[in-house]
C-alpha cells in the first residue's frame, strides 16, 4: 500500500470517531436571549456540582448555550432563561422551536435577577410564553405541585431576592412545561471559581441559600421524573412527613 | 239489539239554558189553555208536549243504531319451548321437543282455534306448519321475554299452554311471586296452562347443579366461578371439589352439603393470558351413582386486557427515564408502577452528599423489594429494568437469588414480560448475566462490569428480523443507537433483531417458557424523539416501538407469528368462520400455503377439518359447521404452524348455559300456572279437559244500521201534523 493511500484511508476510518456522540447525561441548557442571559453562568455549574454530588442522575458539570430558534438541536431539554430588564420579543420561528422543544418533555425555568420593583423582566417573559403557548395562561404552582416534593420536602420558593414565595408555571396536560422563579434562584447559588458567594442574600443566609439549592434540585428532578412523586406510593408518606 | 245514541250541545251551561228555555216554554203552553174545558185542555197540552219534546230531542242529534252480532271463538295459544336444552333425550329416544310436539295432537279440534307458537329468548310465530324436529340454535329460554312479547301483539286469547321444561335462564326466575303477579296482570294474562316436558333424574346422584361465572373477565384481575353441586341419596356426600383447566388442576375447595343436598363453592383465582378459557369443575364420582356424567361441567370465559401492568425500576434518573414515563402517562393502556433509584446506596452509605439530612426532610422512601418482588409481582404484565443495577439492591446474595429466580419463574411460568434496558449503570453494576435471570436474558453481560461505549453507531438489522413486528417501525438511519454495552454475549436461543457494526448485539428477543424478554442494549432511545423532532418529523416513531414492544412483551394476539381468528354469528351459532394468518418465525407471510383447520369437540369423539391453501399475502379463511351444540377446541394441523398457533377453544350453539344444565325445573311452571289461573300438568298425562279457558263472554258484531233522526224524511210532516192538530182543536173550541 503507498503511504498516500494508508494516510487517506486511516483518516477516513477515524473520521467517525472523531464526531463526538451525543451525550446521554443531563446537563442544563441556557437560552441565548436577552443582554443579561449569562450572567448566571456559574450557578448552573454549582447546581450541577450540588446534584453530581447528591443525586442519582449522570450530569455533565458543564453546560449547553443556544439561541431559542434552535433549541430542538439541544441534547439536554433543560432550558434556562435568566436576565433582568425587558426581554427581545419572540419571532416566529423562536416561538416555533420554543413550542416544540417545551412539547417534547422540555422544561424551562426563568429566573428573574431584576430588583424589586422592576417587573419589565416578568412582563417581558410572560409576552414570550404567550407568543409560544397562547392557549396556556401562567398560573401559581399549588404548594403540593410535585416540584415542592420531588427530592426534598419544600414548602416554598426561596431565591436571593424575595419578592415571592411561590413559582409561576405554565401546565400543559399534566406537565408543568415552564416555571417562573421571582427570586433569582441562580443568583443565591452563584460562586467564583474560589467557593465564595458572589451575591449576598436579601434575607437569611446558610440555610435560605441550602433551600434555594434543594429547589433547583428539586426542579431538576421534576424534569426528569415528571409526576413520579404523585403515583399512588408516595402521597401517604409525603402528607405523614409534612404534619412533622 | 237497537239503541239510541245522542250528543250534547256543547257546554253544560248551553244545555241547561235550553232545559230552563224548554220548561218555561212547556209552562206558558200548560197556563194558556187553562180558560178551555178540561177534556180539551188535555189533548192540547198533550200535543204541545210532544212539539216540544220532539224540538228539544232534535237539537241533541240522535241517532238510532241497530247491531247484529254473534259470539266469538275461542282462541288459544300453543307456545313451545325451543331452546337448548329442549334437545334433551332424558334417557329417551326423542328429544323435549319432539315430545312436547307430539302430545300436542289433542288440540286438533273444531271448537276452538288454536295458533302454534315456539320461544326461546324471543317468541316465534304463529306457526303454520308442524315440525317434528328442532331446528337447533341453542338460544336461551326466556320465558318473561316471550310470553310478555306473545300477549303484546295478540289481545283476544282465551288461554295459553306453555310446553316447557321450565329451565329458564330470562327475569322469571328472580322474580318474587308479588312481582310475577303484577306482570301477568299489567299483561292482562289469560290462563297459562304449563305442561313439563322432561323428566328430572332420580335415585343416588353428584351433580354439578350451576355454575356462575362473568362470561368476560380481566387477566391478573380476580375471577370468581361458583359453582353448586347437588347431593341425592349418597351419605358421606363429597367433600372436595376441583377446578381445572384442560389436565392442570387450577384450585380444590372443600364444600359443605347442606340437609336440603346443596353446596356452594367459590373459586377464586387470577387468570395469566388472554384468550378462551375452559374451566371444567369437577366431582369425583361415587360408584352408586347411575348418570357420572353430570359430575362435571365447562364453564368457558373470554379473558381479555383491560390495561397492561407496567413495573418500571430505573437505576438512574435520566432523559431516557423521562422518555419512557412520558410515553406511560400519555398512554391509557399501561397502568404504572414505577420505582426510580433517586439515591443510591452509596450517596446513603458513604454520604457523598456530605450533608446529615434528616430523612423526614425527603420525599423518599426505601426500595421496597420485597413488597414489589416478593408480593406483587404476579399482578404485573411486564417488568421494566431500565439501566437498573439489580444487584445492588438486594440485602444479601440469598435474597438476590431468591428474589431472581421468582422473576424468572414469573416469566418462565406465569407469561410474564421483561424488557430489559442496558446503559452506563447497569453495565457499571453486578451482572445479571450471573444472576439467576441469565438463562432468562437474550443478551447477558458476563462480568461484573462490562465497559460501555459512548459511541454513536447505525445499528444493523439482521436479515431474518426484518419482518419483525417489533422493527415495523425502526429505522436505522433515524434511530442511532447512542453508547452500548460491549463485550455482551448473545443467547443461542434468543432472535438478535439489531447489531452494532462491530457485532455487538443490540436489540434481542428471547421467548423462555410462557413468557416473553426483550433486551435493549442501549438507553438513549428517548433520543429518537427529539431528533425526529429536531428534523421536522413528529417523533411518533419513538412511541409506536416502545407501544409495540409492549405488546409484544405482553403477547398481544396481534403480534404472533401465526394468527387464527374464529367468527361466530347469531344466525348461525352451528358454524364458524376462521380466518388465518401463516408467517414464518420471522414474521415472513407464506404464500400458497396448505394447512388444515382442525375443530375437535371437547366431551365428545367429533372432528371437524378444512383445508385450506393461502393468499399471497399468507392468509386464509376456513368455513366449517357442526352439527351438535358444544365446546370445541380449534387448532392447526401441519407443523410448524401447529406449535406456533395457540389452540383455541370455542362454544358452538348459542347460549351455554342452556347448554351446560338441563334439569327440568317444574317450579317454574307451577308458579307460572297457578298465578294465571292455569293449570299445571306433565306432558305424559296431558288431557284436553284439565285446561281451563277465560269465559267466552264476548260477541262479534257482524252488521250495523245507523240512522239520524234528523235527517230523517218524516220529521217535518210528522210535526206539522201534530201542530196542525192543536191548532185545529183550538179554532174549534174558538179559542184561537
Amino acid at each position: 500500500m503507498k503511504r498516500r493511500t494508508f494516510l487517506k484511508s486511516t483518516l477516513l476510518a477515524a473520521l467517525p470517531a472523531m464526531g463526538s456522540p451525543p451525550d446521554a447525561r443531563f446537563r442544563f441548557t441556557l437560552l441565548q436571549h436577552g443582554e443579561h442571559w449569562s450572567d448566571r453562568e456559574r450557578a448552573l455549574r454549582q447546581l450541577a456540582f450540588e446534584i453530581q454530588n447528591r443525586c442519582n442522575i449522570p450530569i455533565d458539570p458543564d453546560f449547553d448555550s443556544v439561541p431559542i430558534e434552535s433549541a430542538l438541536e439541544a441534547g439536554s431539554p433543560f432550558f434556562v432563561l435568566t436576565g433582568k430588564g425587558p426581554l427581545p420579543e419572540l419571532s416566529t420561528a423562536q416561538a416555533d422551536s420554543l413550542r416544540i422543544a417545551l412539547n417534547s418533555g422540555g422544561f424551562l425555568l426563568i429566573d428573574d435577577q431584576s430588583a424589586s420593583g422592576d417587573n419589565q423582566f416578568i412582563t417581558s417573559a410572560v409576552a414570550a410564553m404567550h407568543r409560544a403557548f397562547p392557549e396556556v395562561e401562567p398560573a401559581v404552582l399549588p404548594s403540593d405541585h410535585s416540584i415542592y416534593q420531588s427530592y426534598y420536602l419544600l414548602k416554598e420558593a426561596r431565591g436571593r431576592t424575595n419578592k415571592a414565595n411561590y413559582l409561576t408555571g405554565w401546565n400543559y396536560g399534566i406537565r408543568t412545561i415552564a416555571a417562573f422563579s421571582h427570586n433569582d434562584l441562580l443568583g443565591a447559588m452563584e460562586a467564583d471559581r474560589m467557593g465564595s458567594w458572589t451575591h449576598n442574600m436579601e434575607i437569611g443566609g446558610g440555610f435560605r441559600r441550602e433551600l434555594c439549592f434543594r429547589l433547583g434540585i428539586n426542579i431538576t428532578y421534576y424534569v426528569l421524573t415528571v409526576n413520579y412523586k404523585k403515583d399512588r406510593a408516595f402521597p401517604p408518606v409525603i402528607e405523614r412527613r409534612r404534619r412533622l | 239489539m237497537t239503541h239510541f245514541e245522542y250528543q250534547t250541545l256543547g257546554s253544560l251551561w248551553l244545555e241547561v239554558l235550553l232545559l230552563i228555555v224548554c220548561l218555561a216554554a212547556w209552562g206558558y203552553a200548560v197556563w194558556s189553555t187553562r180558560f178551555q174545558r178540561p177534556g180539551v185542555r188535555i189533548v192540547v197540552c198533550t200535543l204541545r208536549t210532544m212539539i216540544l219534546t220532539a224540538c228539544y230531542v232534535l237539537l241533541h242529534h240522535p241517532t238510532w243504531i241497530h247491531q247484529e252480532s254473534r259470539p266469538t271463538e275461542t282462541k288459544i295459544a300453543l307456545l313451545t319451548d325451543r331452546s337448548g336444552s329442549m334437545q334433551s333425550l332424558d334417557g329417551t329416544d326423542k328429544s323435549r321437543y319432539q315430545r312436547a310436539i307430539k302430545s300436542q295432537s289433542i288440540f286438533q279440534s273444531d271448537e276452538v282455534k288454536v295458533d302454534r307458537y315456539e320461544f326461546d329468548q324471543v317468541a316465534y310465530g304463529p306457526i303454520h306448519h308442524e315440525s317434528s324436529t328442532l331446528v337447533v340454535n341453542g338460544n336461551k329460554t326466556d320465558i318473561y321475554q316471550s310470553v310478555t312479547q306473545l300477549l303484546n301483539q295478540t289481545s283476544d286469547l282465551k288461554g295459553m299452554v306453555l310446553f316447557s321444561d321450565g329451565h329458564d335462564l330470562g327475569r322469571i326466575t328472580t322474580m318474587s311471586l308479588d312481582e310475577t303477579k303484577a306482570w301477568l296482570t299489567r299483561l292482562d294474562a289469560p290462563p297459562i296452562n304449563a305442561v313439563l316436558v322432561g323428566e328430572a333424574q332420580k335415585g343416588a346422584e353428584i351433580a354439578i347443579h350451576s355454575l356462575e361465572a362473568p362470561a368476560f373477565s380481566f387477566v391478573r384481575a380476580p375471577l370468581r366461578i361458583r359453582a353448586t353441586i347437588m347431593v341425592r341419596e349418597i351419605d358421606p356426600p363429597p367433600a372436595q371439589i376441583q377446578l381445572m383447566e384442560a389436565d392442570k388442576i387450577v384450585q380444590v375447595k372443600d364444600v359443605q352439603i347442606d340437609s336440603q343436598g346443596f353446596g356452594t363453592v367459590d373459586f377464586e383465582f387470577y387468570p395469566e393470558t388472554v384468550g378462551e378459557h375452559l374451566y371444567t369443575v369437577y366431582v369425583p364420582p361415587d360408584t352408586r351413582e347411575s348418570n357420572q356424567i353430570n359430575n362435571s361441567q365447562h364453564i368457558l370465559v373470554q379473558i381479555g386486557r383491560d390495561k397492561i401492568s407496567v413495573l418500571h425500576i430505573a437505576g438512574s434518573i435520566t432523559w431516557d427515564l423521562n422518555g419512557l414515563r412520558s410515553m406511560f402517562e400519555r398512554n391509557d393502556q399501561v397502568d404504572l408502577t414505577a420505582f426510580y433509584i433517586m439515591r443510591t446506596r452509596e450517596h446513603v452509605l458513604h454520604g457523598i452528599d456530605g450533608r446529615n439530612i434528616n430523612p423526614e426532610e425527603m420525599a423518599l422512601v426505601p426500595f421496597p423489594t420485597e413488597e414489589i418482588f416478593d408480593r406483587q409481582l404476579y399482578g404485573f404484565d411486564v417488568i421494566i429494568f431500565q439501566d437498573f443495577d439489580a444487584g445492588n439492591y438486594f440485602s444479601d446474595s440469598y435474597q438476590a437469588r431468591r428474589l431472581l429466580t421468582k422473576i424468572r419463574n414469573f416469566i418462565e411460568q406465569h407469561h410474564g414480560g421483561l424488557i430489559v434496558v442496558g446503559g452506563p449503570r447497569m453495565a457499571g453494576g453486578p451482572s445479571l448475566g450471573l444472576s439467576p435471570l441469565a438463562e432468562c436474558l437474550p443478551i447477558s453481560p458476563p462480568t461484573y462490569r462490562s465497559p460501555y461505549r459512548d459511541e454513536s453507531v447505525t445499528a444493523k438489522i439482521s436479515k431474518q428480523s426484518a419482518n419483525h413486528p417489533l422493527l415495523q417501525y425502526f429505522n436505522t438511519d433515524e434511530n442511532p443507537i447512542n453508547g452500548y454495552m460491549e463485550k455482551v454475549t448473545l443467547n443461542p436461543q434468543a432472535m438478535p433483531l439489531l447489531s452494532a457494526p462491530d457485532g455487538t448485539p443490540l436489540f434481542a428477543t428471547l421467548e423462555k417458557g410462557t413468557g416473553r424478554v426483550a433486551f435493549l442494549n442501549t438507553s438513549n432511545s428517548f433520543q429518537w424523539l427529539r431528533g425526529g423532532l429536531a428534523e421536522g418529523k413528529t417523533g411518533d416513531t419513538y412511541y409506536a416501538f416502545w407501544d409495540q414492544l409492549l405488546r409484544w412483551s405482553t403477547q398481544d394476539p396481534s403480534l404472533q407469528q401465526v394468527k387464527m381468528i374464529a367468527n361466530k354469528s347469531t344466525d348461525r351459532p352451528l358454524d364458524l368462520d376462521v380466518e388465518i394468518l401463516l408467517r414464518d418465525r420471522h414474521f415472513k407471510p407464506q404464500p400458497n400455503a396448505g394447512v388444515t383447520v382442525l375443530l375437535s369437540g371437547i366431551g365428545n369423539e367429533s372432528t371437524y377439518e378444512s383445508r385450506v391453501v393461502t393468499s399471497t399475502s399468507g392468509q386464509a379463511q376456513a368455513k366449517m359447521s357442526v352439527v351438535a351444540p358444544g365446546y370445541y377446541s380449534l387448532s392447526l394441523v401441519e407443523k410448524p404452524w401447529a406449535e406456533m398457533c395457540q389452540r383455541q377453544i370455542v362454544f358452538l350453539g348459542g347460549s351455554q348455559d342452556e347448554f351446560r344444565n338441563q334439569e327440568p325445573v317444574a317450579e317454574t311452571l307451577e308458579r307460572l300456572a297457578s298465578l294465571s289461573g292455569g293449570s299445571f300438568s306433565t306432558h305424559a298425562d296431558l288431557t284436553l279437559d284439565d285446561m281451563r279457558w277465560q269465559a267466552n263472554d264476548e260477541k262479534q258484531i257482524t252488521e250495523v244500521r245507523r240512522l239520524k233522526l234528523r235527517n230523517w224524511i218524516w220529521n217535518l210532516p210528522i210535526l206539522m201534523i201534530i201542530a196542525g192538530l192543536e191548532w185545529y182543536l183550538r179554532r174549534s173550541s174558538h179559542l184561537a
